[in-house]
């Protein structure tokens, strides 16, 4: 029986709305185009940096010596200073670079795929994040260079015609990875500089000191705000978002390819490909929220970083989250309905075998923690979110410890069993990445808007004055 | 003068009068499947399967997308909310022509041949799940399920429509959230069951995603076609912007090259890892005419879709949009073919009548009452919030 919707009237505006269905504004109100230049550039060219940001860029300086002398060690000794051996030939080093390369996923999708999809509350994160992006891409990026023993011979990944007819090897999924991950680093690197250029404008504008007025001017390539610069930026950047997309979806595929083309359990799964995109996201949106929640109250910018950012992050966080529980949940599953007892062993030895505590843990990060933003209380505090995006920081990286050296340690052969635990130099290089990481970020923070300003300034309510067909 | 909102009514835009027509030809082609069966029982089977397949992700794809639109909001949303919803209640139909099915499982499923699947050395280590009864047992809990949510949500946007209130519209998007939670779950093993199963050996955990993805296609492209049939009528045409168009043909997109996406991830790293267990699905899948076929769905469920799509002029224009959404369409039924008919006729291609017949069958019933579940609404959902702010700031109106 078909039911029948009630008769046509158009009620009267008469209900008042309660306080939590009132829609929380992307800028709090009370701005004006200056008062969002002045304080966001002013973060840049006025303000002495707070004590706090000087505890962390000591930190991160010392993470990025202990980076330094792990990688002095290395080209001195070899790859034999890691934990690294049979039967484990892959330990922190892919683990590393495939958390890192995850973590630098959120700046582009925040960027590229939410601006076509019109989601105007990426404004205010998503110069962040991109810069994000590339200081993760920069520090996934050292994990497979120094892999191969001899750093000083990566060339040799590129195809060039050279005396020794070297090729490299194209069937290898490793190769691939060279140039997914060098073409996201330069896509990447060229949209958030391309982002960049009406804000270097800004700041040169307003930079009080010759040399800050020489170099933002340098860098802001002759920017005049013209009609034309303007339309010539509006296409570049489009084209860049598009290009972006793909390039989002291809570099995590492309490394779920490297263990999904083995014939091991526990890596050859062909959903593979969208489970580490997925994850990919999640964890990126996990670091953008770990670095957001302190900037945003180191530099009092809860007027354009505001609840509805976070809120919305904590919900793409559930849902990539859900989509990665769905695969733990599907590899138990095939596990059993594969009928091969390795794939069975396989998922037996990963919650009762040796590393059953990491597994314990990963699902308690990654499964149990984000659901806690199915709540709206928990998506809307700070501590919160704090605490869950940390959750599922180690998660992610619990899930590729799970998937390499627990796959890797127990094969086909019983005799080729064995163990793995990494070295402190492996920790070494893993804190390393991470000083150099914070490092970077510190320095943005100091040197560059860390918000887009003119972007923001379309957000006030001035701008939307006269909107498309209502011209006043 | 442009029609009014409440002139989108089902009968005014002239939709009624597919409604018997449809039932005619459901009529007709369930009768000649009817006869098909004592003519030969095993090809009526292996003919039902892929043609419930093919009107079921439809049916089942649209409670996954209205899901999807009630969860994230947004405008594309404005003109399939109610096709949508409509096709989503379909599913106790579902229910009913999901009988053949359990009637013919010994001609569908090797694995409920019990003396045979325990001599198999793979199939015996999983006949936990692989058992008539648990095979019914979550069938009839995915169909509850299904029929739970369609329901539900129906029931909250009418309860909204009378109070009107915010708590109302955020139980509905809370029922939504965990309906998408849900669908995608029970799709998933339900994809196994019913088609996977079909080759008891063989397994890939790519299978279920793509079988989500593939029916939020299929109740995309219905969607736009059916939209598409809308735009002469008089009270459609002068709502229905090439926008609205225009945002469905993106979201197709997505979908073709989402579905490319883990279909072709899927076939590269079996192809790549070459393990017996596995290869031998696409092996049969890709000789002789199977072969064609697979090319077919290459070239026209991905690339041609995926590059008319990328055209926003033919995104825009009723009729050409509706000519892609036709082609998404007709491939939908031809890779859910491919997928599961291999698996029975081997390497050797086979087509019967009775795959028409139906397909006809089953689709003139649908129709019939997919058309009956919109009967009495408004296309376009006149009493959400949205609809009545455009409404009182006089971007749409109620009347013409």
């Amino acid at each position: 029986m078909p039911d029948q919707t009630p008769a046509h009237e158009i009620r009267p505006v008469t209900q008042e709305i309660p306080e939590r269905f009132i829609p929380v504004p992307t800028v709090e109100p009370g701005h004006t185009f200056a008062s969002v230049t002045d304080h966001i550039s002013a973060i840049v060219l006025r303000k002495k940096m707070p004590f706090l940001w000087w505890v962390g860029l000591a930190a991160s300086c010392f993470g990025v010596m202990v980076l330094t002398a792990t990688i002095g060690k290395l080209v001195l000794v070899g790859v034999g200073i890691w934990g690294i051996n049979h039967p484990i030939g892959w330990g922190f080093d892919i683990l590393n670079f495939v958390w890192w390369i995850g973590i630098g996923h959120a700046g582009t999708l925040i960027s590229a795929i939410l601006l076509l999809l019109r989601q105007e509350w990426r404004t205010s994160i998503n110069r962040f994040a991109e810069a994000m992006t590339l200081f993760a891409v920069s520090a996934a990026g050292l994990y497979p260079a120094l892999h191969t023993g001899r750093p000083w011979y990566d060339f040799w990944l590129f195809p060039y015609p050279n005396t020794m007819t070297l090729w490299p090897q194209f069937r290898s999924p490793l190769m691939w990875d060279v140039f997914a991950v060098s073409t996201y680093a330069t896509v990447s690197a060229l949209f958030w500089y391309v982002g960049l250029i009406p804000d270097l404008a800004t700041l040169r504008d307003r930079a009080r000191g010759k040399i800050a007025r020489v170099i933002y001017g340098m860098l802001s390539l002759g920017w005049r705000g013209s009609a034309k610069h303007w339309f010539r930026y509006e296409s570049t950047y489009l084209l860049l978002a598009g290009l972006s997309t793909p390039l989002v979806l291809s570099v995590h595929t492309i490394v779920s390819f490297d263990f999904a083309v083995a014939q091991l359990p526990g890596w050859h799964a062909t959903f593979f490909p969208p489970y580490f995109v997925a994850g990919a996201v999640y964890a990126g949106f996990a670091m953008v929220l770990t670095l957001a929640i302190p900037a945003r109250k180191m530099f009092h910018l809860e007027d354009f970083i505001t609840m509805k950012h976070l809120e919305n992050m904590g919900k793409i966080m559930l849902a990539t989250g859900l989509i990665v529980f769905y695969s733990y949940c599907m590899e138990a599953f095939f596990a059993y309905y594969s009928g091969n007892n390795f794939e069975r062993y396989m998922w037996i030895n990963r919650v009762s075998g040796p590393y059953w505590k990491m597994y314990a843990m990963l699902i308690i990060c990654n499964g149990v923690a984000p659901q806690m933003m199915w709540f709206r209380r928990m998506r809307t505090s700070t501590a919160g979110l704090f605490a869950v995006a940390m959750f599922v920081n180690v998660g992610m990286w619990l899930e590729r410890f799970v998937i390499i050296p627990t796959s890797l340690h127990r094969d086909f052969l019983p005799s080729s069993w064995g163990m793995y635990h990494g070295t402190r130099w492996d920790w070494g290089m893993f804190i390393g990445s991470m000083g150099l990481f914070f490092f970077l970020l510190f320095l943005f923070v100091r040197f560059l808007p860390m918000i887009s300003i003119f972007e923001m300034r379309t957000m006030l309510p001035e701008a939307q004055a006269h909107p498309e067909g209502h011209e006043a | 003068m442009s029609a009014g909102v409440a002139e989108t009514n089902a009968s005014a835009t002239g939709i009624s009068q597919w409604r018997m027509p449809s039932l005619v030809i459901g009529i007709i082609g369930l009768a000649l499947s009817a006869l098909g069966y004592f003519i030969n029982q095993e090809t009526f089977f292996r003919s039902w399967l892929p043609s419930f397949l093919f009107w079921f992700s439809i049916v089942a794809g649209s409670l996954a997308v209205l899901m999807l639109q009630y969860v994230t909001g947004g405008e594309w949303g404005l003109m399939i909310r109610r096709p949508l919803g409509a096709a989503a209640r379909t599913m106790l139909w579902m229910v009913l022509f999901f009988i053949p099915i359990i009637l013919g499982m010994k001609y569908l499923y090797p694995w409920s041949n019990t003396q045979w699947a325990m001599a198999d050395e793979n199939v015996s280590q999983k006949l936990g799940w692989l058992n008539w009864k648990r095979f019914l047992a979550f069938a009839a809990l995915y169909f509850a399920l299904w029929n739970l949510w369609a329901w539900r949500i129906r029931a909250l946007s009418l309860s909204f429509y009378q109070d009107r209130s915010p708590y109302t519209e955020l139980k509905r998007r809370k029922w939504a959230a965990s309906g998408l939670l849900m669908i995608v779950l029970t799709l998933t093993f339900a994809s196994i069951d019913w088609m996977m199963s079909t080759e008891p050996k063989w397994s890939s955990t790519m299978y279920g995603i793509t079988f989500v993805v593939g029916c939020a296609l299929s109740a995309l492209a219905f969607v736009t076609f059916f939209l598409t049939r809308l735009v002469n009528t008089e009270a459609m045409g002068s709502l229905l912007k090439p926008t609205h168009l225009r945002d469905l043909g993106n979201l197709m997109l997505a979908f073709v090259m989402f579905y490319a996406y883990t279909t072709f991830s899927e076939f590269l790293l079996i192809w790549y890892a070459n393990l017996h267990e596995e290869i031998p699905h696409f092996l049969v899948r890709t000789s002789g005419l199977w072969g064609a076929v697979a090319f077919s769905v290459a070239m026209f469920h991905f690339f041609l879709p995926f590059g008319l799509l990328l055209i926003r002029p033919i995104k825009d224009r009723p009729k050409t949009i509706a000519i892609v959404a036709v082609i998404i369409i007709v491939m939908r039924y031809v890779a859910l073919y491919w997928l599961v008919a291999p698996s029975w006729y081997g390497e050797h291609f086979t087509w019967s009548w009775m795959n028409l017949t139906t397909l006809l069958g089953i689709g003139g019933v649908w129709i019939w009452a997919f058309i009956g579940q919109l009967r009495g609404q408004t296309i376009i959902p006149i009493h959400e919030t949205w609809v009545e702010e455009a409404i009182r700031e006089g971007a749409l109106k109620v009347n013409g």
